[in-house]
């Protein structure tokens, strides 16, 4: 039976997770540049403020460069939670590598 | 810090007060704001020369609509439970969906045809989505589908790989 408090973790967030835990925190933008086209400007926001809803990435402002004007941008990172998602999912992924004859 | 308040005419200034206006504050924190913070930051940084700025400037323009778009059905599930539930939010909605009264209006007078056959069309493939996706749910991972996985296993494959699908296929 399906229990939705069960964590899920669709494609683009495993794609985000394996990026933030490889290249460390970043901002939105630079995840977009380090997908090379999987992900979108348009989308990768959502993406990740669903993740953060679910706990898998944690944010926090960076500070402005002085002089500079704007909004602050918005850095993110794995958490324990997200990483230990990922882990297990390279964990089913290898089990269903064994399947293919 | 400094940050951007509704007087500054900075970049992305008229998305963030139409967003601060359209949705709620969750949102607007969660997915507009980052956006046009990323917006700002990429023209202050890489951006020299007025076709490069001009260039940044169109595609987030674009990535901005792209996110009013979306925004509606991919805020927090706090945020999406707090507009389905106030009569404020509702009437956000109709707000949204009178936009597309004088767009067929204006069109009615040279384009009565194609304008009928895109109502018609439209809700036979709004059918035929729902339909698809009532028969085609979506497929996602849980931590008790993996948990069911015992790798290393020799000779038990078949029946660990069977375990694993029917934990994904219930999620």
């Amino acid at each position: 039976m399906a229990n939705d408090k069960q964590p899920s973790l669709p494609r683009k967030e495993r794609l985000i997770l394996e990026l933030l835990t490889a290249e460390g925190p970043t901002y939105g933008l630079q995840l977009v540049r380090l997908s090379r086209g999987e992900l979108k400007l348009g989308t990768v926001y959502a993406t990740l403020a669903r993740m953060e809803a679910k706990g898998y990435v944690e944010s926090e402002r960076e500070p402005l460069p002085s002089g500079a004007i704007g909004l602050p941008r918005r850095i993110f990172r794995a958490t324990g939670l997200g990483i230990r998602v990922l882990n297990a999912w390279v964990v089913l992924a290898r089990e269903f590598a064994l399947e293919v004859p | 810090m400094i940050d951007v308040k509704s007087g500054d005419w900075s970049p992305g200034f008229l998305f963030l007060r139409g967003a601060e206006r359209l949705f709620t504050d969750e949102t607007v924190a969660a997915l507009i704001r980052p956006a046009i913070a990323d917006f700002q930051g990429e023209l202050r940084e890489t951006a020299v020369g007025p076709a490069r700025r001009l260039a940044v400037r169109c595609r987030w323009y674009w990535a901005l609509t792209t996110l009013f778009v979306i925004a509606p059905f991919t805020g927090t599930d706090r945020a999406l439970s707090e507009r389905a539930s106030t009569r404020e939010q509702a009437d956000d909605g109709w707000l949204m969906l009178l936009f597309y009264v004088p767009l067929f209006a204006s069109a009615w007078w040279c384009l009565q045809q194609f304008t009928a056959a895109a109502f018609v069309v439209g809700a036979g493939v709004a059918w035929a989505l729902r339909a698809w996706h009532d028969r085609h749910p979506a497929v996602v991972v849980t931590l008790s589908g993996i948990t069911a996985v015992q790798p290393g296993r020799a000779g038990e494959r078949n029946g660990t790989v069977a375990v694993g699908r029917r934990a994904v296929v219930e999620a």
